[in-house]
């Protein structure tokens, strides 16, 4: 196999890669299936779809971590969060201010199945030139044993970025407080870059 | 049989040669050097300074160079040439629609991404399209279905990330310049061709060390509209984890090498793109070519530039708009040129 084709193929793997950590595919959730109607307005589907408002009488996905940068705790919360509390409070008569910042998630839906099915087919042609040019030339040892350890390298990153936290790192329990109670300042923030509750915590020195 | 004296001419030119290139990386090198300490202290002054200074002079300078590249008569290029013109102006025109209409309540953030990746896309299959057109009559087979794959991957990525492939055109944008260089050295300065290598491979060096550098840096003020508008066209807003001082000094830096290249090195190494030497462009000094629409766009190139001056130094952000918006025309026109010239 020539340099040129193994640099290639390095670059399209690499490619695929970037592709699959930088955009995980986003599960679509039961709850915030469009319905037919919905349908023929794509925005309106597309944000349903992306930002389904929560309930808040459901659990609300909390984290906690530190930053080391940070010299004030901090709790961020999501703008989604705070819609909900608006729902909720729109019942209710709450305080809440109503907001016009909209959420947009990273990808639509049009981009993931556009993007996806032009992936599809870079990968069919890839592989067709692949299969092609193996006939011309026979690939050497050490051309096939670098894709291997590539392709080993993508799959074991591919695992570890992908596998979650030990069990005690996902669940909230009085585990994580060392006198039973703990108290302090904290600034609340609000983001649109975040789907769940975060607690930014400074580095003890 | 080769006498005494062919052998000392042959050692004279080869010092010569040696000694040209050397001082070619020395000079390429310090300059760059310079340019990444001052610009990685003060990335905004240095933004102003460069852009003021430069940009419409370059722009000129390319201009310069495509139209001495220009053949008489097009031929079997026809083509490829209707190609290149028209995808310019489609892609310019696109891109002013959505420029002109930013702002407007159509534009919400999703058709803003939706608009980025169809013309991403467009740009790709432009490109793509020029590249077959160009390589059509090789007598070298070429992996079309290896180019096809590249293509549709790196159109996939401007589907799930389009604003973010549009930010990558602007720092990929400056490369352009340095890989004209590389094709025209080739052609026309082969002797200066390991020395300029050796002066690319440093380039990503001089970007790790302002990375380096820069990388904890507190992001740079956006007090004012012009500061905030810098900062955003380097990327800040898209790479807000990336401190903001880091992502405008890169960019100037890749500017300043950019305008460096187009200024300095291009007339350096191509005597037919020496800005004065006129009846090196066929288009012009030709009988058979178009002699007064050439004159006359060259004078109206000449006003834009000083009008540019002036502009700046009047009204800066709002002449930094009106280019950047222009601009759009001079990055297309380099892609045809840079295919050709592969």
């Amino acid at each position: 196999m020539k340099p040129s084709t193994v640099l290639v193929l390095t670059l399209l793997l690499t490619g695929f890669e970037s592709a699959a950590f930088a955009f995980d595919i986003p599960v679509p959730r039961p709850n915030a299936k469009p319905d037919a109607k919905s349908d023929v307005n794509e925005n309106a589907a597309e944000k349903k779809y992306a930002e389904p408002i929560k309930k808040l009488a459901e659990p609300q996905r909390f984290s906690i971590r530190i930053d080391e940068e940070t010299k004030v705790a901090k709790l961020v919360i999501p703008n989604s969060v705070i819609r909900a509390l608006q729902a909720d409070g729109a019942k209710s008569g709450s305080i809440f201010p109503s907001t016009q910042n909209d959420i947009q998630p990273l990808m639509t839906r049009t981009g993931t199945v556009v993007g996806g099915a032009l992936m599809t087919l870079a990968a069919i042609f890839g592989g067709l030139w692949f299969v092609r040019s193996r006939k011309a030339t026979a690939p050497t040892f050490a051309a096939m044993a670098s894709l291997v350890l590539l392709c080993g390298i993508g799959t074991a990153s591919f695992v570890y970025a992908n596998a979650g936290p030990p069990p005690e790192a996902r669940s909230l329990t009085s585990k994580i407080l060392k006198y039973g109670f703990t108290y302090g300042e904290v600034q609340v923030e609000t983001t649109n870059d975040a789907d769940q509750i975060v607690l930014v915590l400074p580095r003890a020195k | 049989m080769v006498s005494s004296s062919d052998t000392v001419h042959r050692d004279a030119a080869t010092s010569v040669r040696f000694n040209s290139a050397t001082l070619f990386v020395f000079m390429f090198l310090g300059i760059a050097v310079v340019a990444a300490i001052t610009i990685g202290s003060f990335p905004l002054q240095a933004s102003i300074a460069t852009i003021f200074l430069f940009a419409g002079l370059h722009n000129w300078f390319e201009f310069r160079y495509f139209v001495g590249r220009m053949p008489l008569r097009w031929g079997r290029s026809a083509p490829f040439y209707f190609v290149a013109m028209g995808g310019v102006l489609t892609l310019a025109g696109l891109y002013w629609v959505a420029y002109l209409g930013s702002g407007n309540w159509l534009w919400s953030s999703a058709e803003w991404r939706l608009f980025a990746a169809l013309w991403n896309s467009l740009l790709i299959a432009w490109l793509v399209s020029l590249y077959c057109l160009r390589k059509r009559n090789s007598k070298v087979s070429h992996p079309w279905l290896l180019y096809l794959a590249i293509a549709l991957l790196i159109t996939s990525l401007t589907w799930f990330a389009p604003l973010y492939c549009s930010l990558a055109l602007v720092f990929i944008h400056p490369f352009i310049a340095m890989w004209f260089l590389e094709r025209q050295i080739r052609r026309t300065k082969k002797e200066w061709l390991r020395a300029y290598h050796l002066c690319m491979a440093a380039v990503p060096l001089l970007l790790l060390v302002l990375a380096l550098c820069l990388s904890r840096q507190p992001n740079l003020p956006e007090d004012s509209q012009l500061f905030w508008k810098i900062s955003q066209h380097a990327g800040s807003e898209l790479l807000p984890s990336i401190s903001s001082h880091l992502l405008v000094a890169t960019h100037v830096f890749l500017e300043t090498i950019h305008y460096f290249v187009w200024l300095l090195l291009i007339p350096l190494v191509d005597r037919r793109s020496i800005p004065w030497r006129f009846n090196e462009i066929p288009l012009l000094s030709n009988a058979r070519g178009l002699p007064k629409l050439v004159a006359c766009m060259f004078t109206l190139g000449t006003f834009a530039a000083v009008a540019l001056w002036i502009g700046f130094a009047v009204d800066y952000s709002t002449t930094r708009d009106i280019y950047f918006a222009a601009a759009i025309l001079h990055v297309l026109a380099e892609f045809p040129f840079l295919i050709k010239m592969l």
